[in-house]
């Protein structure tokens, strides 16, 4: 079963974070609509089940 | 005369060659030609701009959708702490949605931070109460058909807990039921959860959150240290637990803030290092740069006092995000930005001692703060929607005026403000200008050539006049008086870094003007839209004297203010409560040294209590010219063959309605009339001195004024004497004639508007129309405009705002609208794209009448 935390799009939060929790990561994707591009950040867990997960693309 | 060394002056600062043309004219063609923006960067931002206004209270692109994020961290907060004291409550739902929300940074932004889950995402309050978020999850144009079932079922979590169940309480069914038609009145707070604010900035550029803090955490201790002192000491120990909570909030608010903008930091470091960056405007290396040095930023504003422009930007930003945004939603961009970020724009642009910058780069990040003010996402309740059309909300700053001695506020930074202004071409956020004859004449040019570019912008707000009724009325020190800046659309208020206004429960809200003269004729019952008893009873006016007439409509001021009043109170009541916003409050000194929520206001030092007329009531003194004039003067009609036309609607007695609108009118110089309007005014201003609000004794002030309302309330206000029919537009801004019914040229609607009691009223607005073959095709036109601002400021008028359109141009863009995205009108307190405006409130802005000056 694929995790977050084997996604390239997973960053895990630096322990010197104020929001810093254990497993905490960023999810964040380069995003495209009609208005240009953005760059997109989710609060997630590096042991978070990626199965369903369109966006996950293994590291 | 008009120097040609600022002209030339103005002309370098702007790359315009004008080859002996006048500059306005220059402008507007290179504008058409080129499109708006200074730099690649902004021309890239301005096509892609995400706006986010609405028309008829809908959202113009389609693509603006509600997302639940919010709401459900929110809810989550709250569950999570039900148990705690209220404002620590409301500290935790913030610290839970800041630690968890979605962040982004969009291409090319130099400033980042924003309110919702993805880019044009509308955000939703469901503390606020029921009606405004079933308002929107009912809506499937705006709420995909996923997200319903969960909002309905946070609705039903926070109906015990939301601000309107705290204040339904102390209504008695008769008086919700009056407020709630919107006939006579805004919709209370609780019912569609628009507020405003005014942010004290300049506390946290200057000292950064995390002095702050420390501050509170002393303040913590002495209390500690003081309940250990012995003796006991009861009257003195308790108020200090109420303290210790409201400090310990303030912390947990400030500490959570400063961690989400670092997550901004580490979002912009990531994508530095990370992202390929290639297709930027600028090149890969100079977007990585960029990026590299707004994670730099961010890592240290707000928690470090600014040091430079980019800092205070960005550190400003954060706060309005969150203050305004996020913690609550709070309409308006209130500041005073010249005198706001001049240390830190004379730092890096003067002085080159932190961030250095040129000029041209000041430019280009000003214009970006206007873009992503247009991209803000606003979800107030229908009801305010529908009165703002064309905008996405009251974003208007201030710029100008003298300091307490006198001396010329206006910096290279203000001109740079208005340089922006022009080259972006945005209708948000709308400028307001302190005027005075004493402002230079580079800057005071600049403010015309907005104006000449048809912007409506800037308002022009008289400086020594609200300088001297700050003092006189609200009991401001001069230094204080002097720092004004527009709360929202004209009503003054407090800047610095303490003691400003925070809710609109304290300023602002407001009565329907024209309502309190048609109640009047119809003993209070409103037979136009709700078909209830809104206003008092006041007797059967087919029988009335011209005094009986007189007193009815006093009567109804008093019903009418009498309910507003009581409603703000309640609303501030609970909202201090129940409903506290401790960063706000952590913003702003004299909160962080009482130890008191931001909406608490006894013995705040600086109050701000005033409301408005909305739209304005020249109506009702035109009324009442038309009934003196054919009722009780020529004995033409009577009060009953009126009221029975009125009733009709006027048809079937057109000729009657000729005779009515014949009448003297307001705006003509015409003592008949101007001297209804003084009494009016006075009356007016009187009941509202009557009304004491908590924390100022002298009572509250005035404020007569239209946004849109005096076209899409026109549907719920009856017939008028003057000659309106139902339906039909109302007098616009708060002394402006009827449009089309000033035929005496502009000095006498100036002389009109200077009969009434100014020095009593806070603002008041009026509208003129001028032409553009003067304004933007002559080279004439400054000097001319600068001999009417003279009058218009001799006169100790308040107010005066600008269109400059012309009809054709208006009626070309009703027939082929997407051709003329850009043309901008100004409406009543705010600027709006005319495109997006509704046939009637188009139509009416062409009727106004166009002044011939010179």
């Amino acid at each position: 079963m694929p995790q977050c935390k084997e996604c390239k799009s997973f960053f895990p939060v630096p322990e010197n974070e104020w929001d810093y929790e254990k497993g905490a990561g960023d999810c964040i994707r380069e995003l495209r609509d009609n208005k240009g591009r953005y760059w997109h950040a989710r609060r997630t867990k590096d042991e978070m089940d990626a199965l369903k997960c369109t966006d996950y693309k293994k590291r | 005369m008009a120097s040609a060394a600022v002209l030339e002056e103005i002309s370098r600062d702007l790359k315009i060659d004008r080859k002996g043309q006048p500059l306005g004219k220059v402008m507007w063609e290179k504008k058409i030609k080129e499109g708006p923006g200074s730099t690649p960067r902004t021309k890239h931002l301005y096509k892609r701009c995400r706006w986010a206004h609405t028309a008829g209270g809908e959202y113009v692109r389609e693509d603006i959708k509600i997302s639940l994020e919010r709401a459900r961290l929110y809810t989550e907060g709250h569950k999570a702490n039900a148990g705690e004291l209220p404002i620590i409550i409301r500290a935790k739902c913030l610290e839970h949605y800041l630690k968890n929300c979605s962040i982004y940074i969009q291409d090319e932004e130099l400033i980042v931070g924003s309110h919702n889950e993805y880019p044009d995402k509308l955000e939703l309050f469901p503390e606020g109460g029921a009606k405004n978020m079933m308002d929107y999850l009912e809506d499937d144009t705006v709420t995909p058909p996923e997200l319903y079932d969960e909002g309905v079922k946070m609705v039903e979590y926070w109906k015990q807990w939301s601000l309107s169940s705290r204040c339904e309480r102390y209504f008695d069914p008769e008086s919700l039921e009056k407020l709630s038609t919107g006939v006579i009145g805004e919709p209370p707070v609780w019912a569609h959860f628009y507020t405003s604010a005014c942010p004290p900035y300049q506390s946290v550029l200057e000292d950064g959150l995390e002095k702050r803090i420390k501050w509170c955490e002393d303040n913590i201790k002495n209390a500690r240290d003081k309940i250990k002192t012995f003796p006991w000491r009861g009257e003195e120990n308790f108020p200090l637990f109420e303290k210790i909570d409201a400090w310990e909030a303030m912390n947990i608010s400030a500490r959570a803030v400063i961690g989400w903008a670092r997550k901004y930091s580490r979002l912009a470091r990531i994508i530095a290092e990370n992202f390929d960056l290639s297709d930027s405007v600028g090149g890969a290396g100079q977007r990585k740069k960029e990026l590299l040095e707004i994670a730099d930023i961010c890592a240290r504003v707000p928690a470090e006092p600014a040091r430079g422009l980019k800092d205070a930007m960005q550190s400003k930003w954060f706060c309005f995000v969150v203050a305004q945004n996020i913690e609550r939603y709070c309409s308006g961009y209130s500041q005073l930005e010249d005198n706001l970020l001049w240390p830190y724009y004379k730092a890096s642009v003067i002085d080159k001692t932190a961030q250095p910058m040129s000029r041209e780069e000041a430019v280009e990040l000003i214009e970006c703060e206007r873009l992503k003010v247009c991209e803000r996402t606003v979800t107030k309740g229908r009801w305010m929607r529908i009165i703002h059309p064309g905008i996405n909300d009251l974003h208007i700053l201030s710029l100008g005026g003298l300091d307490e001695n006198g001396n010329d506020m206006c910096t290279d930074l203000t001109d740079v403000i208005l340089e922006a202004a022009l080259n972006i071409h945005t209708n948000e956020p709308s400028i307001a200008f302190k005027y005075s004859p004493k402002c230079n004449e580079k800057t005071r040019r600049l403010v015309y050539e907005c104006i000449s570019q048809g912007f409506g912008f800037p308002s022009i707000k008289n400086y020594e006049k609200n300088f001297k009724h700050s003092m006189e009325y609200h009991g401001w020190p001069p230094e204080v008086a002097a720092r004004w800046a527009l709360v929202l659309c004209m009503a003054p208020g407090a800047t610095g870094r303490r003691s400003t206004q925070h809710s609109r429960n304290e300023g602002g809200s407001g009565i329907v003007g024209p309502a309190v003269g048609t109640m009047a004729l119809s003993d209070g019952f409103d037979a136009w839209f709700s078909n209830k008893q809104c206003g008092a009873h006041t007797g059967d006016a087919s029988k009335f004297t011209w005094e009986d007439l007189l007193k009815a409509v006093e009567e109804q001021i008093k019903h009418n203010s009498q309910l507003m009043f009581m409603n703000k109170e309640i609303t501030s009541y609970a909202e201090n409560k129940w409903l506290e916003s401790p960063f706000l409050a952590m913003m702003d000194d004299w909160n962080v040294e009482e130890g008191v929520g931001a909406f608490h206001r006894y013995n705040k030092p600086y109050t701000n209590t005033w409301a408005d007329y909305y739209p304005g009531p020249v109506g009702v003194v035109d009324d009442l010219a038309a009934i003196k004039y054919w009722v009780f003067d020529k004995k033409k009609y009577t009060m009953a063959q009126l009221l029975e036309a009125l009733k009709a609607n006027w048809q079937g007695y057109e000729e009657m309605r000729q005779e009515f609108l014949s009448a003297p009118k307001f705006g003509n110089d015409d003592d008949y009339v101007d001297k209804i309007a003084n009494w009016f005014f006075n009356v007016s201003c009187d009941v509202w001195a009557a009304h004491k609000m908590v924390g100022w004794e002298k009572g509250a002030t005035i404020v007569p004024q239209s946004v849109s309302a005096f076209v899409t309330l026109g549907s719920m206000i009856g017939a008028e004497p003057f000659g309106r029919r139902h339906g039909e537009p109302t007098h616009d801004g708060g002394c402006s004639p009827y449009m089309g019914l000033d035929k005496k040229g502009p000095t006498a609607v100036l002389k009109s508007v200077s009969k009434l009691p100014n020095e009593r009223i806070k603002g008041i607005q009026l509208n003129q129309r001028l032409p553009v073959g003067l304004m933007r095709e002559s080279e004439k036109g400054f000097d001319v405009w600068s001999a009417y601002m003279k009058t218009w400021h001799d006169l100790n008028c308040d107010h005066v705002q600008f269109n400059v359109v012309r009809t054709e141009d208006m009626r070309s863009a009703q027939k082929e609208p997407e051709k003329w995205e850009h043309l901008i009108v100004r409406i009543a307190g705010y600027s709006a794209r005319f495109i997006s405006l509704s046939k009637m409130a188009q139509d009416a802005v062409i009727a106004r009448t166009e002044q011939e000056l010179g």
